[in-house]
């Protein structure tokens, strides 16, 4: 039993050291260096410019609380920060396969779920860990703007949903990248994936609902928000969005907190779990 | 004689090719691989994996790395046969690979990649330093990867090798991109390697550059060992000799009479024209050349004042060995080779 203890510790020590080892060697790249401003400008310009009260926004449109504010924002995160993890992680796989690098770790007497979980974390935490930072300094702004803070509870709903999309991200883009077999195809798949869920999701539910016989036409039918909703627990972006609506109090989709927690659960462990699965049959 | 580090009895292995159809997009066939190969990795010893391009050896290094999982055979390290061709760590811990054309590039250095390889075998990294002079890349430890010379990248690719001081070690081409002086310094490091215990399988699709390396070479054909021993032996049991080359200035009209000298006139040869030079090919004799013989041939052209400016043996190539084991006649094999290679 003690032994048994001693070994996990090991393990979890050497992802620990592998994870580290990986964020340093993403964080000092040109990739880095072009993400970092966006990241501040999305995230940061979008919380100062939605806290703004002299602000002009759409009618349909609120921001009248620090967490509508952090809510709108998040828009801006899905477009920047998951964006920077198909940066970091499109070819994360398939570059070290082609260069012979990962052959070589996979000749090391370590297991390959680990050496992929230190891949996954990377990832992950290169691009979470600075959006979290730029997250809480956009808090502040919002409270210079407003004289007001979110309460603790949103500021964590906000940043846990936050990190989670990014993992959900990291995961898919590592998945796509183990299968690539160039940086063409890696770059085609790691975007792809990213485009389609950010930019032609509306579109799939629309056809989606057509098909099923749900109006499309108006999307402010409660018919339809219901759909959409149920669509968008299938798209990380989707889910990150109904996590935050669940606590705005002008916006309900009517969604049972039990679908949305499965639905969380299912993409935090389905992609990474598949991606881990493959990380150990992949033939270099 | 020493017992085995590892044994491969019957291992079969063939690559699964993706060949998607409309209604099988994940489809796969079985391609070429490799067939019922058995050998044994000594201590102390340096084997040669001779083969063209295509002939399993690269496939047969990443089955005993542990990279390939065989579909049949058995596999045998310090005499403890391995269950389901599971690779435990520990088996692990006890090979090194140096990757045939690893492309180091980038911003990183030397440093920085053995320092992952020490932390991913959770070894103590102050010794970095030390273990890249034992390479020879100790004053580039810092630089970045793009600076580096294809012979510095190779350095760095048989340091990945050499951590954790395996006792087998797995070569796949390395030669490749030496020049010279650095292939004569690589021979060296070898023999010290195995002159400390060291099981060193070596391959290359070049005969020549083996020979002084290794004890016995294993001949690889189509994905099976179609010979293995020691080259003389294979020479000797295909009686496969080299001819004997001496070049001249000038055209040599007498060829017959000088060799009569010492009764060499049965001697089969020809002369040819190379360059501004003429150069005289004789044939092996049936059982080889033994050393006496040669001196005697010389010394039949040098009392006719008749004086050579190059003397040497012929290098036998691979393909006349293959043309040799396998029957085919040497035009043939040549064919399937460049085939391959192009």
């Amino acid at each position: 039993m003690g032994e048994n203890m001693n070994n996990y510790i090991e393990i979890l020590k050497l992802l620990f050291k592998l994870s580290k080892m990986e964020i340093k060697n993403n964080l000092f790249t040109i990739r880095m260096m072009v993400l970092m401003p966006i990241l501040l400008l999305f995230i940061g310009g979008a919380s100062w410019g939605f806290s703004d009260q002299n602000a002009q926004l759409p009618a349909d449109v609120s921001a009248n609380t620090p967490f509508e504010v952090l809510f709108l924002t998040s828009v801006f995160v899905l477009f920047s920060a998951t964006l920077g993890v198909v940066l970091i992680g499109f070819d994360g796989i398939s570059r070290k396969k082609n260069s012979g690098l990962l052959a070589i770790e996979f000749c090391q007497p370590t297991s390959r779920t680990i050496l992929g979980l230190s891949q996954l974390f990377g990832v992950w935490l290169t691009v979470a860990l600075p959006t979290i930072i730029i997250s809480l300094f956009s808090i502040l702004l919002i409270y210079k703007q407003m004289n007001a803070f979110p309460t603790i509870g949103e500021i964590i709903l906000f940043i846990f949903a936050t990190s989670l999309v990014l993992l959900w991200y990291a995961s898919i883009q590592l998945l796509v990248s183990s299968i690539a077999k160039d940086v063409g195809s890696a770059v085609t798949l790691g975007v792809g994936t990213w485009l389609l869920f950010t930019m032609i999701w509306l579109l799939i539910t629309a056809l989606l609902a057509t098909l099923l016989g749900v109006d499309a036409t108006d999307t402010n039918n409660s018919q339809f928000a219901l759909f959409s909703s149920k669509v968008d627990m299938f798209s990380p972006n989707g889910l990150y969005q109904l996590l935050l609506e669940a606590k705005l109090e002008n916006i309900s989709r009517d969604l049972p907190i039990w679908q949305l927690s499965i639905a969380t659960i299912c993409w935090t462990f389905i992609p990474s779990s598949f991606f881990i699965w493959r990380f150990n049959k992949l033939a270099v | 004689m020493a017992e085995a580090l590892l044994e491969l009895n019957g291992i079969d292995y063939h690559h699964k090719i993706a060949s998607p159809t409309l209604l099988k997009p994940f489809n796969k066939i079985e391609g070429l691989g490799i067939k019922n190969i058995s050998l044994n990795l000594v201590s102390g010893n340096i084997i040669g994996l001779v083969g063209p391009n295509g002939a399993g050896k690269t496939t047969l290094m990443k089955l005993l790395a542990g990279l390939l999982i065989p579909d049949n055979g058995k596999i045998i390290f310090n005499g403890k046969e391995l269950q389901n061709m599971i690779r435990p760590n520990w088996t692990k811990k006890m090979i090194g690979m140096m990757h045939e054309n690893v492309h180091w590039y980038g911003s990183s250095t030397p440093f920085k990649v053995i320092e992952r390889l020490f932390t991913i075998r959770n070894m103590k990294n102050n010794k970095i330093e030390k273990f890249l002079d034992f390479v020879g890349l100790g004053i580039k430890a810092h630089d970045s990867l793009d600076s580096l010379s294809q012979g510095m990248h190779q350095r760095l690719s048989l340091a990945c090798a050499l951590i954790g001081s395996p006792d087998i070690l797995l070569l796949d081409e390395p030669m490749n991109g030496l020049d010279p002086v650095a292939r004569e310094a690589f021979a060296g490091v070898l023999k010290n390697l195995a002159k400390q215990g060291k099981a060193i399988l070596i391959s290359s699709h070049q005969l020549a550059e083996l020979e002084r390396m290794v004890d016995s070479v294993i001949l690889m054909h189509e994905g099976e060992i179609i010979e293995k021993g020691n080259l003389e032996e294979i020479r000797n049991k295909y009686e496969i000799n080299n001819d004997l080359i001496l070049k001249f200035p000038t055209k040599v009209t007498n060829i017959k009479e000088i060799l009569s000298k010492n009764k060499f006139e049965n001697l089969n040869y020809e002369q040819y024209k190379e360059g501004d030079s003429f150069t005289i090919k004789i044939n092996s004799p049936k059982g080889g050349w033994d050393i006496t013989t040669k001196q005697e041939i010389l010394e039949c052209f040098m009392s006719s004042k008749i004086i050579p400016f190059d003397f040497r043996s012929q290098k036998i190539e691979l393909v006349e060995i293959l043309s040799a084991v396998t029957g085919l006649d040497v035009e043939k094999v040549g064919m399937s080779l460049r085939g391959k290679n192009g």
